[in-house]
């Protein structure tokens, strides 16, 4: 045996096991009420969010998807479609006569110099 | 498989059981009965008496909200250990954050004050016992707080590898390659300590 193990012996012997003291039992029993009352704290703050959570998705899925579906369906035309019906309204502003009394537009008249 | 750990049970099996199923008053039992055992081994873990009951609180109060997670009562023991293990590794480490707080703020002559004051409390074979835990300490201070519980429950409370194997879930080999490194830079310290004490005797 070496010295380094024969500190650790005499390590051993100089630190017996200790007499737990009468309030030793009574304190674990104390720190596990304790820990028993913070989970269940817990516990029910858990549920009250889970309550919360759930109501709040509900509320979601009952009230603004079918808003964001509503605008979806708007946003959803393509960019061809949205330019026919815009396009429409400008030809209407294009076709009308400038000035009361001329022609709208005469394809087969002599270009202005 | 945990032939070694099953010979030193204090408790029957049937006792662990009926803990495990909810019932306080086995729970209470085999607090009675492992108590001594904890609190010892706790003490050479952490090397301070005062704080020992505590730490033990704590190591039975884990136990009794993780008896459900063991899978037998055949495992019962080296789970202890694991908990005895994780609760003083937790305390060092809590003391050691201390330790540097308290230090950094006291001047260095105020260190030296209080050192010689804890050192001439002691007297006779107390005084020779404190000188021993006081060495082990500082030897132990050499080493991570891991490995300095590794190597106390190798060295001074015996377990076998095979043991500590089932307390820590790690392979055999990976443990020895740990304890080995643990032990050399230990002994490295105490060489050192020798030879400082070689010089300073007449």
């Amino acid at each position: 045996m070496d010295d380094l193990a024969k500190l650790f012996e005499a390590y051993r012997a100089s630190v017996p096991d200790p007499d737990p003291s009468p309030g030793f039992t009574p304190g674990v029993w104390r720190r596990i009420e304790a820990q028993r009352s913070s989970v269940t704290v817990l516990r029910r703050f858990a549920q009250a969010f889970a309550v919360t959570a759930a109501a709040f998705v509900l509320l979601i899925g009952a009230v603004v998807i079918p808003r964001i579906q509503r605008a979806s369906a708007f946003n959803s035309a393509s960019y061809v479609d949205v330019l026919a019906n815009d396009s429409s309204a400008d030809m209407a502003y294009a076709d009308a006569p400038q000035h009361p009394g001329q022609p709208a537009y005469d394809a087969g008249a002599p270009p202005v110099r | 498989m945990p032939r070694v750990l099953a010979v030193r049970m204090l408790v029957e099996f049937e006792l662990i059981e009926r803990a495990r199923s909810g019932d306080d008053a086995a729970f209470n039992q085999v607090i009675q009965a492992y108590r001594k055992r904890i609190l010892g081994t706790i003490a050479r873990l952490i090397g301070r008496p005062e704080d020992v009951e505590d730490v033990g609180q704590e190591v039975f109060m884990r136990l009794y909200f993780s008896l459900d997670q063991l899978r037998t009562a055949e495992v019962f023991e080296p789970w202890l250990y694991r908990l005895t293990v994780n609760a003083a590794y937790d305390y060092l480490r809590r003391q050691r954050r201390r330790h540097e707080a308290r230090m950094s703020d006291l001047s260095e002559q105020q260190v030296i004050m209080a050192d010689a004051a804890a050192g001439g409390r002691a007297s006779g074979d107390e005084e020779e016992r404190q000188r021993i835990r006081e060495t082990v300490h500082e030897l132990l201070s050499n080493v991570s707080e891991e490995d300095r519980i590794l190597l106390t429950l190798k060295e001074v409370e015996g377990l076998s590898l095979r043991e500590l194997e089932q307390v820590y879930h790690v392979k055999e080999n990976a443990l020895k390659v740990r304890l080995f490194r643990a032990r050399q830079r230990v002994l490295k310290a105490f060489g050192a300590a020798q030879d400082k004490a070689q010089k300073h005797s007449p």
